[in-house]
């Protein structure tokens, strides 16, 4: 007995050492640069990452050196993310793809890396990949205190809650009819806190379900094991739709719970990297605007008639292109081969039953929220 | 070296081998390098910690995320599945309703467990063809598959429950019932512990020290004078009779809350560096009485036994670690101060209420309450201007103004609906002077009076079908069953609103489907493993055992029941004293099936708030604490079972 | 409770009981209903069995939401996850056709059944077995088949139709075509059973098949089921079907077959080779084998070696070369002159200059490879007095030296190289490979370091034993998952920025860790068990402490606990589907979550779990069952 105390006290003592304030030593990482792992990262990155893998700028340089992008994404979001046997596919996936073929004029130089919500900001700090599309949410505390950098938002999302129609919910149903119900949501992320918060300022009382995986929560919910289900709105139209409940769910408040704009991250202080990230998200943005995709932009070109397209496809006034670090035909391998805007939507969030007209999603022309500055 | 003079040859060799021996160089002296191996090792030890510790506080910091126990003190805003508390003010509730989850599950677990096992294991050396075979399919199937996957399992076949949605074929309906499966969970019939009950319970204590004493004292005769006195019977009686008279006389220990409460306010007057400085001592008492007792057992009557090097390093040991207690608690407030928390909420809270009845802040007399109703009030009135009295000073109205209108002809209902609503019917968020308003609600005209009894009082009432005094007898009927130490009751399906139905957490109880999952799980599996201890254990007991019972005449049953489970259960303890730790940490992976156990709820908890360490060093300091009370708790009655051996 | 208790002989138990020698209606008597409580039970145990099968059977077959075809079409993304099989569009050669670079995985599976083949013939595993006792199994199979599907069929009508009465509780439909295709099996078995046995008459008792040629027409009948039974669902040309499936026989059949001739001809193989090689010898070398098949396998076979000249960015093949053949030669005189008997106290200033050496290639920046070879020449040269003495004993010592170097430079030279399968994901692992991967690693890792903490723990040293029982104690102490959750939440805080060390990597130290405290209790049993007596014979013959446990403590205390080790590998192996739960795509992630999470297979999470919870049982019984053949054939517990 005296022993398993004395073997407690030990234990807790190394725990306690291991956090007591002693900040003194600046160490400097011995062998910080081969002390890579045996196991499987790529072995091409072996015995060159550098020691600030994670601070300062080069991340180009390094991906250059690499011959591939890394790319951080999500262990399966429909539409978002989706891996189906040997292939990765999705709105997220799509960009990483666009930028690979921004940097290398190859959209297939790109490995994914599937990540849970709860390590995607750490291992983008290890430097285990270079850019995070993981349908991440852009807030304040992560910008400064979790230390990302954000890019354009890609898709503007919300949290939403989503009840039987039989039931007599409709669009406009508020807090206080789900009082007194069981909801439910999938663990790690911010839905809970949202969802609580948004009960109690509406004066109802509910009670909140935690399932370990999305797959959980819409068991559940089908079962009639919860009454309602909370998570992202652009999550719940495509489990309604893909599920075949469109005519019998619904999904309320009319403005969301929460704002949610989904958006690439990546780390602080390499402007050359967030410079290129951005401009990617942002030519697909422009050729939407111009409604060239991928099949017309070869025709386009050929016409001339539009300065502004020229000069994303690196033709005219080369040196905007060159200066972002790529190869001045770049942007327009990513429209070759990605496509613009509106056809990564269509081609990964329409078959979800997602509509873009009218969303917030749509071009600013068409009323909506994707909008993006000049390109000169 | 010179050997000694006197010797020759092969002497004189062997004498410098000797000496040699008796004193080497300190590179070939065992204990000097024994000690020098583990100092290197132990420093090489510390000099790793000394290069993660700082990177890991380094990339802590880098993300902001510093270490620190201020959140157990604050609110985390997130709502908890079931247990004590379902949406806790504090961190340090959020943790506690955890633990409080684990254990509910881990004991219910421990002793389905024990029974099956038993009987699988039983079944297992059973002669009957087809209970053997089932056994062993039993065994066979459930121990090969991964808990894990058993869990999944088990959540899943809530699919098979009864629907609980009022539309469909199939499914539960509202009412009251003995045992219904539902989607939601499983509702069961159950004696609640009620009012009285903790009251009562103080009763059955003292019942159980007075039967013990009796028990002793039959024995004792019983063994000297070889009388039959019936010790256990006795014993039980006497528990009996303190459990009968406690049923009418527990509100005499109604005072026990006042004492609660007084706790409470004391602990919430200790300043937190008051408790930081007292664990500090504790820790520092704790190494000086380890190492005293420590030399009290090298102690011979000749005086002080040589210490070895490894009793001076274990005291060196535990006097650091002493220090490295002390210093934690003084550097770490939070800790402390959640502690604190934690007990003023237990004696304040938790305590104070289930011993204190007259905590309820309206329980009128009945002989009041008699005379309002003569005066040709109902129920309903009384109630409203119970209210309206608790909330007269945020609404800003003095009793007589209450008063005065109450005498102008308005009803306290229509007085009191009038102050809390907006003219538009809205109701009103502050006061005049813009205070937030939070309305107390008449919890209590009478204890245990429902709305829907009171409505139907005030209907005979106003029917005129019984008087009120009649009412009054009634009121005092339900104000005694409230005040029962027990209740019975029934699993009850209620409406939370139109179209939805579930389970009344407060009327029997209620297994959700989270509950039943780790449940049945951990119960099936670790029952396996018992079975097969049991069986292994029956098979260890010696033949002749049973060769000599069953030539003492005893039949089969009899050898199983007096000879060989006995004996067979001295063998089972101690493994299954390792599978009830097993199980206690296989509940853990209950946060794959929405169990709100400590891991899960602290898995939220890193998630919102970022506190990675604190949480992990919470499931540490849990399950090793878990773990440490567990296995004294086998040890001891190992120990008790043990043959004396003579 | 229980019928009559037969008290200690039961062990014929564990095997069917005789049959009965004048008729099932005798045997019915004797073990069904001797006596009125015995009948009793077997009324309870009937209607217990009612109930559970026809829950399960219906769960299986006949649920509404039953999806087998998710457990086929995904069957090649459950076992080797996002493996190029020549579907992905992304991957592409040069030549721009998509890559299959499923033969890899397959001749990786072929060089383990080679290895398991030939181990059956050198273990001699396997034994004799009378045909009787398998027609037995047919009969009551059958039998137990008819019983339910008929009994319950006649059960449920009985009491629901005639009484309104539902008596297996909840209700289940059965299908007719279910109904048909059971009840027929169960008839041939049963018929067949009862015809071999008659025809066989009193043969059946005396002459034995051998087992493993049963096991080897099992495995024929089921693969050529593959080349009749079509299993296929997609063509990869329905809306929203994955692209990696083709047709099931496409893939798998034809190597399948290969798989089995290759299990058959190395068993030939092995055969022959046992009349030319000494069992000892094969043995050890198959053991060998097995040991380096592992990292062999995952490197070269799953990961391809580069061995062009550069291939990687600052990895250069000569260098690795030069290295390991300077280590080899250099090292090598090193541990010659340490191993030498007369060296004495020169050997501590070896050990302590090859200290200061290790210190320092930490201290600077330089090739993990160095310091690894560094820190095994330590190793040998303090290993060197125990094992040294005579020349041909030093020699043999060297010998494992270069043995050694040779695979260190090898491994290093397949991790730092470059890696040629190109999927889209940094590691080809996942599903069943994951699984496994981390199960034979974990293995592999925790045993050494558990002997050693076992060691530490039993030692006569303070500080050795106190930090090995705080060790294992917490560790212990603390649930599986915890320590996982913490391996991937709290670890990218611990480790140096740029340090990319995979999750999969940190939950296999970390699970190694755990794995290695209950490892350390085993092994201190086994050590706890050797009379003093073996260790003050070997003191007195002037061995070494280290001696002592090397080459008489150890060799019995490892035997002793052999078939705790084997349940600690059972255990292990059911805990590996932990990771799930903390985003690793082992097995049971991608059955419980991925697969029902695909569009097209919305609905198949409870066909899945029925499937993995059948998948971990087959190896799960098997280990249990070959465990208890072990101990048998160990005797341990018998003397």
């Amino acid at each position: 007995m005296v022993r398993r105390l004395f073997v407690l006290l030990v234990a807790l003592a190394l725990v306690a050492a291991a956090c007591g304030d002693d900040s003194t030593s600046d160490t400097t990482e011995p062998g910080a640069a081969t002390t890579t792992t045996a196991g499987g990262g790529g072995g091409a990155t072996a015995t060159t990452t550098g020691g600030d893998g994670g601070q300062g700028g080069g991340t180009l340089a390094e991906v250059r050196a690499r011959g591939v992008l890394n790319c951080g994404v999500s262990e399966g979001a429909a539409g978002f993310t989706n891996i189906d046997g040997s292939d990765f596919s999705g709105i997220d996936v799509d960009y990483c793809r666009a930028v690979a073929a921004a940097i290398f004029g190859d959209s297939n130089k790109v490995e994914f890396f599937p990540v849970s919500s709860q390590v995607r900001f750490d291992n983008l700090k290890a430097g285990q990949y270079d850019v995070l599309f993981r349908n991440t949410t852009w807030t304040a505390s992560r910008d400064t205190d979790v230390g990302m950098n954000f890019g354009p938002t890609t898709y503007f999302d919300g949290q939403g809650v989503m009840g039987p129609i039989s039931k007599g919910f409709s669009a406009d149903s508020e807090p206080e009819d789900v009082d007194g119900l069981l909801l439910c949501t999938s663990a790690g992320t911010t839905s809970e806190k949202n969802v609580a918060e948004w009960a109690s300022l509406g004066g109802a009382t509910i009670r909140l379900e935690t399932l370990e995986t999305n797959e959980d929560v819409y068991t559940a919910f089908i079962d009639g094991s919860c009454d309602m289900v909370t998570t992202d709105a652009s999550n719940l139209v495509g489990e309604r739709f893909t599920r075949g409940f469109l005519d019998e769910w619904v999904i309320f408040p009319p403005t969301n719970i929460s704002k949610e704009p989904l958006g690439p991250a990546y780390r602080e202080g390499d402007d050359e990297w967030a410079d290129i990230i951005d401009w990617t998200v942002f030519v697909t943005f422009i050729a939407a605007e111009k409604g060239v995709t991928s099949a017309t932009i070869d025709a386009a070109i050929a016409a001339g008639d539009d300065p502004e397209l020229l000069r994303i496809a690196g033709l005219e006034s080369s040196e905007i292109v060159a200066d972002l670090g790529i190869a001045t035909d770049g942007f327009l391998q990513v429209i070759k081969q990605i496509g613009n805007y509106n056809e990564i939507y269509e081609r990964n969030l329409a078959p979800l039953g997602l509509v873009q007209a009218g969303s917030l999603n749509a071009l600013f022309t068409e009323g909506g929220l994707i909008y993006a500055p000049p390109f000169r | 070296m010179v050997p000694p003079t006197g010797l020759k040859g092969r002497q004189r060799n062997l004498a410098v081998i000797v000496r040699k021996q008796e004193r080497p160089p300190f590179w070939r002296n065992a204990t000097i390098l024994k000690w020098a191996a583990q100092l290197s090792f132990l420093f090489g030890f510390i000099a790793i910690a000394a290069v993660v510790i700082p990177q890991v506080q380094d990339n802590l910091e880098g993300q902001n995320l510093t270490f620190g126990w201020d959140w157990l003190r604050g609110r985390l805003g997130f709502l908890i599945r079931e247990g004590i508390d379902t949406d806790p003010d504090t961190g340090a509730r959020t943790i506690l309703t955890g633990a409080v989850n684990t254990l509910r599950v881990t004991i219910s677990g421990v002793i389905a467990a024990t029974l099956l096992g038993t009987i699988i294991g039983i079944g297992r050396l059973s002669s009957n063809w087809l209970v053997n075979r089932l056994a062993s399919l039993y065994i066979e199937t459930i121990r090969n598959i991964p808990l894990l996957l058993w869990m999944f399992f088990w959540i899943a076949v809530v699919a098979f429950f009864n629907i609980i949605d009022p539309t469909l074929e199939g499914s539960v309906e509202a009412g009251s019932y003995f045992l219904t499966f539902t989607r939601k969970g499983i509702g069961s019939a159950w004696i609640q512990p009620w009012g009285g009950f903790y009251q009562w319970a103080i009763w059955l204590l003292i019942g159980a020290v007075a039967g013990y004493f009796v028990h002793k004292r039959q024995f004792r005769i019983k063994e000297t004078t070889g009388q039959e006195t019936y010790p256990n019977l006795s014993a039980l009686g006497v528990l009996l009779v303190f459990a009968v008279i406690g049923w009418f006389a527990h509100p005499v220990f109604s005072f026990v809350g006042h004492g609660a409460e007084f706790i409470a306010t004391i602990i919430g007057a200790i300043p937190t560096i008051g408790l930081q400085i007292a664990l500090a001592a504790a820790a520092i008492f704790l190494g000086y009485w380890w190492i005293n007792r420590f030399l009290d057992e090298r102690r011979t009557p000749a005086g002080l036994a040589k210490l070895t090097d490894d009793d001076w390093f274990r005291m060196i040991t535990a006097a650091l670690l002493a220090l490295v207690f002390a210093a934690f608690f003084l550097m770490f407030s939070g800790l402390a101060r959640g502690a604190l928390d934690v007990s003023e909420d237990f004696f304040g809270r938790w305590l104070a209420p289930k011993f204190d009845s007259t905590t309820n802040v309206v329980d009128l007399p009945i002989s009041e309450i008699e005379a309002q109703l003569a005066s040709g009030l109902l129920l309903e009135d009384i109630a409203a201007e119970q209210e309206l009295l608790l909330n007269a000073e945020l609404l800003n109205l003095s009793r007589a103004d209450i008063d005065a209108a109450l005498a102008s002809g308005l009803t306290a209902r229509r007085i009191y609906e009038a102050e809390i609503n907006n003219p538009d019917g809205t109701r009103k968020d502050t006061n005049p002077w813009g205070e937030r308003l939070v309305f107390v609600p008449p919890k209590k005209l009478v204890d245990g009076l429902t709305a829907g009894v009171a409505v139907e009082i005030d209907e005979a009432l106003g029917d005129g079908l019984i008087t009120p005094a009649e009412a009054g007898a009634e009121l005092q009927k339900i104000k005694d069953r409230a005040n029962a130490p027990l209740r019975w009751s029934k699993a009850e399906v209620f409406a939370p609103r139109d179209g939805f139905l579930d389970l009344s957490p407060t009327s029997g109880i209620v297994i959700t489907r989270g509950f039943f999952a780790v449940w049945i799980a951990v119960t099936l599996y670790t029952a396996s493993f018992i079975a097969e201890i049991v069986r292994a254990g029956i098979l260890a007991v010696s033949k002749g055992q049973t060769e000599a019972a069953s030539s003492l005449g005893l039949s089969r049953s009899q050898s199983l029941r007096f000879i060989v489970l006995p004996q067979a259960f001295r063998i089972i303890f101690p493994p299954l004293g390792n599978q009830y730790l097993n199980l206690f940490k296989n509940t853990s992976l209950g946060l794959a099936v929405a169990f709100p156990d400590i891991v899960a709820v602290g898995q939220t908890i890193t998630n919102q708030t970022g506190q990675t360490v604190p949480v992990i060093l919470i499931w540490m300091g849990f399950f090793l604490g878990g773990s440490l009370i567990l296995s004294s708790i086998v040890n001891f009655y190992n120990r008790r079972l043990q043959l004396v051996e003579r | 409770m229980t019928g009559k208790i037969i008290l200690p002989d039961i062990p014929e138990l564990e095997f069917a009981p005789e049959l009965p020698p004048k008729g099932p209606v005798v045997w019915m008597k004797d073990n069904l209903f001797s006596t009125p409580r015995s009948s009793f039970l077997t009324v309870v145990g009937l209607y217990v069995a009612y109930v559970f099968t026809k829950g399960f059977t219906g769960f299986v077959f006949n649920y509404a939401e039953r999806r087998w075809d998710a457990v086929t079409d995904n069957m090649k993304l459950l076992m080797v996850y996002l493996y190029p099989n020549g579907t992905s569009e992304r991957i592409l050669d040069a030549a721009g056709e998509p890559i299959n670079q499923m033969h890899r995985v397959w001749i990786s599976l072929g060089v383990v059944i080679a290895l398991t083949a030939l181990s059956l013939v050198f273990w001699r595993v396997g034994g004799k077995m009378a045909p009787k006792r398998i027609t037995r199994t047919l009969q009551i199979s059958g039998g137990f088949l008819l019983f339910v599907f008929l009994g319950v069929t006649i059960l449920d009508y009985v009491f629901g139709v005639l009484f309104g009465f539902d008596f297996g509780g909840w209700e289940w439909q059965f299908s007719t075509k279910v109904h048909f295709w059971t009840i027929l099996v169960g008839v041939v078995l049963l018929g067949g059973g009862l015809l071999v046995d008659r025809a066989m008459g009193d043969r059946g008792k005396e002459e034995t098949i051998s087992v493993i040629g049963l096991l080897g027409a099992l495995a024929v009948v089921v693969v050529g089921l593959l080349w009749v039974i079509e299993l296929p669902r997609l063509s990869g040309t329905e809306p929203g079907a994955p692209k990696v499936f083709q047709p099931i026989e496409e893939t798998t059949t034809l190597p399948w077959t290969i798989m089995l001739g290759v299990a058959f001809l190395s068993y030939w193989v092995g055969v022959g080779l046992r009349r030319v090689i000494p069992d000892r010898a094969g043995t050890r070398v198959l053991t060998l084998a097995w040991l380096v098949s592992f990292p062999v396998l995952v490197m070269a076979v799953l990961r391809d070696p580069g061995w062009d000249e550069v291939v990687a960015p600052g990895f250069s093949l000569g260098n690795y070369l030069t290295i390991g053949a300077a280590f080899l030669v250099v090292g090598g005189l090193v541990i010659w002159a340490a191993s030498h008997p007369a060296i004495g106290e020169w050997s501590a200033a070896i050990v302590a200059a090859i200290g200061v050496a290790i210190v320092f290639s930490w201290s600077v920046s330089m090739l993990m490879f160095i310091r690894f070879s560094l820190f095994a020449v330590l190793l040998f040269v303090l290993g060197a007095k125990t094992f040294g003495g005579a020349t041909q004993v030093r020699r043999r010592y060297l010998l494992l030296w270069a043995g050694l170097m040779v695979f260190l430079t090898y491994f290093f030279i397949l991790v730092k190289g470059g890696n040629t399968v190109e999927t889209q994901t940094p590691s080809p692992f996942g599903g069943f490979v994951l699984t496994m991967i981390i199960f034979v690693s974990v293995m592999l890792l925790s045993f050494p370091f558990g002997v050693l903490l076992a060691l530490g723990r039993t030692s006569t040293m303070p500080i050795f034993r106190l930090m090995s029982v705080a060790y294992i104690e917490v560790v212990r102490g603390v649930p599986l998952i915890t320590w996982l959750i913490m391996s991937i939440i709290f670890m990218p805080f611990a480790l140096p920025i740029g340090a990319n060390v995979p999750d999969f990597v940190l939950v296999i130290l970390f699970y190694a860790g755990f794995s290695a405290a209950y490892m350390a209790e085993n092994v201190r049993g086994g050590l706890q068990a050797i009379r003093a007596g073996q260790k003050e014979a070997s003191v007195a013959l002037g061995m070494t402490t280290v001696q002592t446990m090397i080459f008489i403590t150890m060799p019995q205390a490892l035997r002793t606990v052999i078939p705790a080790l084997v349940g600690q590998a059972i255990a292990t192996f059911k805990d590996t589907s932990l990771v799930a739960i903390i985003g690793l795509l082992d097995f049971l992630a991608l059955a419980q979550g991925t697969v029902p999470g695909q569009p097209l297979y919305r609905g198949s999470l409870r066909t899945m779990l029925i499937f993995a919870a059948f998948f971990y049982w087959i190896f799960t019984f098997s280990m249990s069952k070959a465990s208890q053949r072990l101990e048998k054939k160990l005797g341990v517990g018998e003397r």
